[in-house]
């Protein structure tokens, strides 16, 4: 059975994601709904909103993220998160990774005997 | 009408509650943590808007279902899941089974002790006319309410609800308007008993026993197991959920 694009890209995203998280913190502060909204925007990264908070909860615990809280001029205090020099860190580890990571999928699809 | 908080919002708290049960394998901080990132989220996602059902509807639409964010959760971890955190007693999965049949027992006791001790009585009254005449029978039936038998119902079946309110007071399979009505199935049936065949005396004199006392008797085998049918399935299925992860 084919696995459907929502499954396939399920699995893509695991790994991937908290990389991109941290990436979107590069250099600004932002809350959950932003971070979100950024990342769902094309359906391709998240599917649903909700699943960022178990995974900001995860880079906040790795040290990787930190939060404060804002005032908001439309309602409610929020809580922005932001990157700190630990996450600055992985982050750019994780760029040449994920560049040979992409070059070598990429190269194995174009491969005649990798899409038979 | 007052703008309500949309985390009072009955379908954000339903959703709220929901997603705090399906993380009860994770770390208590880390679960406040992500319920209170949803909640601020859904409010951030509201603010601004009348919080009407289907604004609310459409907000936790985008949030996604509860247990995508429970199995995002309990991604990541190595060995996470049944084998490296078992879940709690009270979230096994016989758990749910296990309450069905105290439920049913008590119940069962309920029914059984307030029929046996049913109190219509019946008497038949000879009289002989002083002139000889022929004899008249007249049978009398008398009630004595029903009130001591729906009380000797619940006494009978309490050892029986005392168990179901521990195992349902503990589990974290039921939320806590779900742990009321499992609670209340027993003391409902015997209350059924007690006040039912009353009120048919009343209305109907000793036929609306005799109505009263099966009207208590259907809704508590059929509503009674209705509500437990439903409630305990329920239950069955979030805690297969949480076995499979």
């Amino acid at each position: 059975m084919v696995p459907g694009d929502e499954q396939m890209l399920s699995h893509l995203r695991r790994g991937a994601l908290e990389y991109c998280v941290l990436a979107l913190l590069r250099g600004r502060e932002r809350y959950g709904l932003d971070i979100a909204r950024q990342l769902t925007h094309d359906g391709v990264l998240m599917s649903s909103e909700g699943t960022l908070y178990p995974l900001l909860a995860r880079l906040r615990k790795a040290g990787w993220v930190s939060t404060s809280w804002r005032e908001s001029v439309e309602g409610p205090p929020r809580r922005y998160y932001s990157l700190t020099a630990g996450g600055a860190a992985v982050l750019e580890a994780f760029r040449p990774a994920w560049k040979s990571f992409r070059d070598a999928v990429d190269a194995t699809l174009d491969t005649p005997g990798g899409t038979a | 009408m007052t703008e309500q908080p949309p985390t009072m919002h009955p379908l954000v708290a339903s959703y709220l509650d929901e997603l705090s049960r399906l993380l009860v394998g994770i770390d208590p901080a880390e679960r406040a943590e992500v319920v209170e990132g949803v909640r601020e989220h859904i409010e951030s996602t509201l603010e601004g808007t009348a919080h009407t059902d289907a604004a609310v509807r459409a907000a936790l639409a985008e949030v996604g279902p509860a247990q995508d964010v429970a199995d995002e959760a309990y991604a990541g971890r190595p060995g996470a899941g049944p084998a490296a955190a078992p879940l709690p007693v009270s979230s096994r999965r016989w758990l749910p089974s296990v309450v069905a049949g105290l439920e049913a027992v008590a119940v069962l006791v309920v029914v059984a002790a307030a029929g046996s001790s049913a109190s219509v009585t019946s008497s038949t009254v000879s009289s002989v006319s002083a002139a000889g005449g022929p004899t008249t029978s007249v049978t009398q039936s008398s009630f004595e309410g029903s009130i001591g038998s729906g009380l000797l119902a619940f006494v009978a079946a309490f050892p029986f609800w005392l168990v179901v309110v521990v195992m349902v007071g503990v589990s974290a399979l039921w939320s806590g308007r779900e742990k009321l009505a499992l609670i209340a199935v027993m003391p409902a049936c015997a209350l059924a008993f007690a006040v039912l065949p009353e009120v048919g005396y009343k209305v109907f004199g000793i036929n609306g026993v005799y109505a009263g006392g099966w009207l208590a008797t259907g809704l508590s085998v059929l509503g009674g197991g209705l509500a437990v049918g439903v409630l305990v399935r329920r239950a069955h299925r979030r805690s297969t959920a949480r076995a499979s992860r």
